[in-house]
């Protein structure tokens, strides 16, 4: 246990709190906020609804590991024709203790759209630079090491390269990465640059508070104004509870794209012009598995070394990725012997995936019994994007000398060869017959200049309601097509930055 | 909610899962009760809609048996437990084959993290960690 966190283990009786700023969640958004709010000298809370696991815990078993970081264990759904598994953490540094590290800036072009479409003066790439930079520092953003890519990732870069694609190495937040690829299970090394290692070690340096298995039920207000929260504090492992309260002026709401509407939805807060939860994004990703003759040992290599940017301005980006055979082997169709068969060639796949730009947006909302319903249908221009991209995919595998590819359709389940790419199209694939998967969720509390479409203004606070601020990808007001740590980061840390200079005039009201 | 299996559902998934556990002449590995006693570790932590799913599925699995070869699934016969969940898992009708679905990847996510499987495929990750561990650091 990191010292100067306090867990619901050492918890006996209610607790009733304060503090200037609270900030829940302790992801992306949170883990920056926290550590900028707590180092420019505010009284800080953190309340996290998960519990806190450094590489000592990183088993590197899937079953072992997911009940405790991934929020549902992993199984989370969108529902919508087809569903849409969607995985998300829920534990001391969020999302970023399973993410894969990619860490891009946000692209010029999206930055365009929310200057001239959202109202977002501030989003020109010199404004924010400073905070990219700052980003890529704390989280030691870099490219790997020749060394710690795979021999999969090498074959499949080359095919791509020799087909006349543009591939770019990653960036990536990690510090002398070698490429053990369990970055989904937490990185057992504490190579992965995470906002547990990072933020949070800053944070609780500079006397930010930190509660664990601590879950904000409801926003409190009076007359619209923030005044504190109330949830539960739970152990995990005894089940007893305790009713926590804490009252703040300030309050930073990063619980991510899907929590967040709906707390606010639940405190009935900031949602006048009937905006939370509407405008969710989640650039739904599809895999393909390519099936070679020699060994790929994609396994001994980084999770994802590269990427193929060629075809971003068509809406997608495509990127090899392996992962451990429990989390390959339930997507194929195969039972029994047939399958086992078929994972004993494990070392010699190679798996692959599109990641969509959203041309649609579904919503979120918060239902009884606490649950949250998320719903997304992908539209027919996602659709003919899932066409286009699996088909180019699908022909870098037979191109590299893949002996069949492995794709996620029902009545489609492999091609052997090039020919056989055509079929790649709505007569053999219909929409609810795809296997869908992502691990993005954004827009569900956009930022914006335009209090009737925006539930966040643009320096980070609801429109409605003063001294709240979201500070997570709720944020983001489209989709930005690259994967999005960075960009909820860098806004979160320049929400901080607005508070640490207005401090004053929230403290004192 | 967090309801656990019923007996006569653990009975059920332990045949689903008897059929579906990937095994051959090179592995055969009898770990039926090892998994399901898993799966039903880990159910609480599932959403709720895949919960209900699951206690849904294993239901249906059982009517279907009785409607179609009267006889409970647990007691159907190998190649009659086989014919039936190939009819699941490819069925033309999205339900039966999203709650197959649910049903065999749980079995396969818990059977592919057995150490001892992941050995028999070669991912040997500790060797691995350990290996790369030992190199000198490299500035990335
Ligand atoms: C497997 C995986 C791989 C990914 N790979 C990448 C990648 O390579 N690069 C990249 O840029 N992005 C990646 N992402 C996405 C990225 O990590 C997320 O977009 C980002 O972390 C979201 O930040 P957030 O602050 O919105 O939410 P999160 O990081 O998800 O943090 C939200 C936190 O709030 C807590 N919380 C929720 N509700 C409450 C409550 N009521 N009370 C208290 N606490 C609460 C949650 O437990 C959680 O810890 C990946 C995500 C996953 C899951
Ligand atoms: S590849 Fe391995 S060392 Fe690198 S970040 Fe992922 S888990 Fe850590």
């Amino acid at each position: 246990m990191n010292s100067g966190i306090i867990s619901a283990k050492e918890i006996k009786s209610d607790q009733h709190l304060t503090c200037e700023v609270l900030v829940i969640g302790s992801g992306s958004g949170g883990g920056a906020a926290a550590a900028r709010l707590a180092e420019g000298g505010m009284d800080t809370l953190l309340l996290e609804e998960g519990s806190y696991y450094d590489q000592s815990d990183f088993t590197r078993k899937l079953t072992e590991m997911t009940p405790k970081i991934y929020r549902d264990a992993g199984f989370s759904l969108i529902y919508g024709n087809p569903c849409i598994v969607f995985q998300e953490g829920k534990c001391i540094g969020g999302s970023t203790v399973m993410n894969g590290g990619m860490a891009w800036h946000t692209p010029e072009r999206i930055m365009k759209v929310w200057r001239e479409e959202h109202g977002i003066a501030f989003m020109t790439p010199e404004t924010m630079r400073p905070y990219f930079e700052y980003i890529d520092q704390s989280l030691h953003v870099a490219q790997q090491s020749e060394d710690s890519i795979s021999h999969g990732e090498k074959v499949f870069k080359r095919s791509a390269e020799s087909l006349g694609y543009e591939v770019t190495k990653n960036f990536r937040s990690q510090n002398n990465c070698r490429g053990s690829n369990v970055c989904i299970l937490g990185c057992p090394d504490n190579r992965k640059q995470t906002v547990q290692n990072t933020y949070i070690p800053r944070a609780l340096q500079a006397g930010a508070r930190i509660y664990t298995e601590s879950k904000v039920q409801k926003i409190l207000a009076d007359n619209r104004r923030v005044k504190g929260v109330s949830g539960i504090i739970k152990n995990r492992e005894s089940g007893k509870k305790f009713k926590l309260r804490v009252d703040a002026k300030i309050i930073c709401v990063a619980a991510g794209a899907l929590q967040t509407p709906a707390l606010l939805q639940r405190s009935k807060l900031a949602n006048g012009n009937g905006r939370v939860g509407k405008n969710f994004l989640c650039h739904p990703n599809v895999k393909a598995v390519g099936l070679y003759d020699e060994p790929m040992n994609q396994w001994k290599g980084v999770h994802q070394a590269h990427q193929i940017h060629h075809f971003i301005e068509e809406g997608f980006i495509m990127s090899p990725g392996g992962v451990p055979p429990a989390a390959i082997a339930p997507g194929f169709p195969q039972f029994g012997s047939e399958h086992l068969n078929l994972m004993e060639q494990y070392d010699r796949m190679l798996s692959t995936a599109v990641m969509l730009d959203d041309t649609t947006s579904g919503w979120v909302k918060a239902l009884p019994f606490d649950i949250v319903w998320p719903y997304y249908q992908i539209d027919s221009v996602m659709l003919d994007r899932i066409y286009k991209s699996m088909r180019l995919l699908a022909g870098i595998h037979l191109n590299a000398g893949a002996r069949k590819v492995f794709l996620p359709f029902a009545h489609l389940p492999e091609v052997k060869n090039r020919d056989e790419l055509a079929k790649i199209g709505p007569d053999y694939v219909k929409k609810g017959e795809i296997e869908i998967f992502t691990v993005h969720a954004m827009g569900t509390c956009a930022m914006g200049g335009d209090p009737k479409r925006h539930v966040v203004q643009l320096t980070g606070e609801a429109w409605e309601v003063p001294g709240l601020f979201i500070n997570d990808a709720s944020l983001l007001p489209t989709s930005i097509g690259v994967n999005p740590q960075v960009t909820i980061q860098a806004l979160s840390t320049r929400i901080a930055d607005h508070i640490l200079e207005n401090r004053k005039h929230y403290l004192d009201k | 909610m967090k309801i656990r299996f019923f007996t006569f559902e653990k009975q059920t998934y332990l045949k689903f899962c008897q059929v579906v556990l990937p095994r051959n002449e090179r592995l055969n590995l009898a770990i039926e009760d090892e998994i399901v006693e898993k799966i039903n570790h880990m159910l609480p932590n599932l959403p709720i809609l895949i919960q209900l799913g699951i206690h849904f599925a294993l239901a249906l699995l059982e009517i279907g048996s009785l409607a179609k070869y009267r006889c409970r699934f647990k007691n159907l016969g190998q190649e009659n437990s086989h014919i039936y969940i190939y009819q699941w898992i490819h069925s033309s009708f999205p339900l039966l084959r999203d709650l197959s679905k649910i049903l065999n990847g749980l079995v396969l996510v818990h059977f592919y993290d057995d150490p001892r499987v992941m050995q028999h495929l070669g991912y040997s990750i500790n060797d691995h960690i350990q290996h790369v561990n030992s190199l000198p650091e490299i500035k990335s």
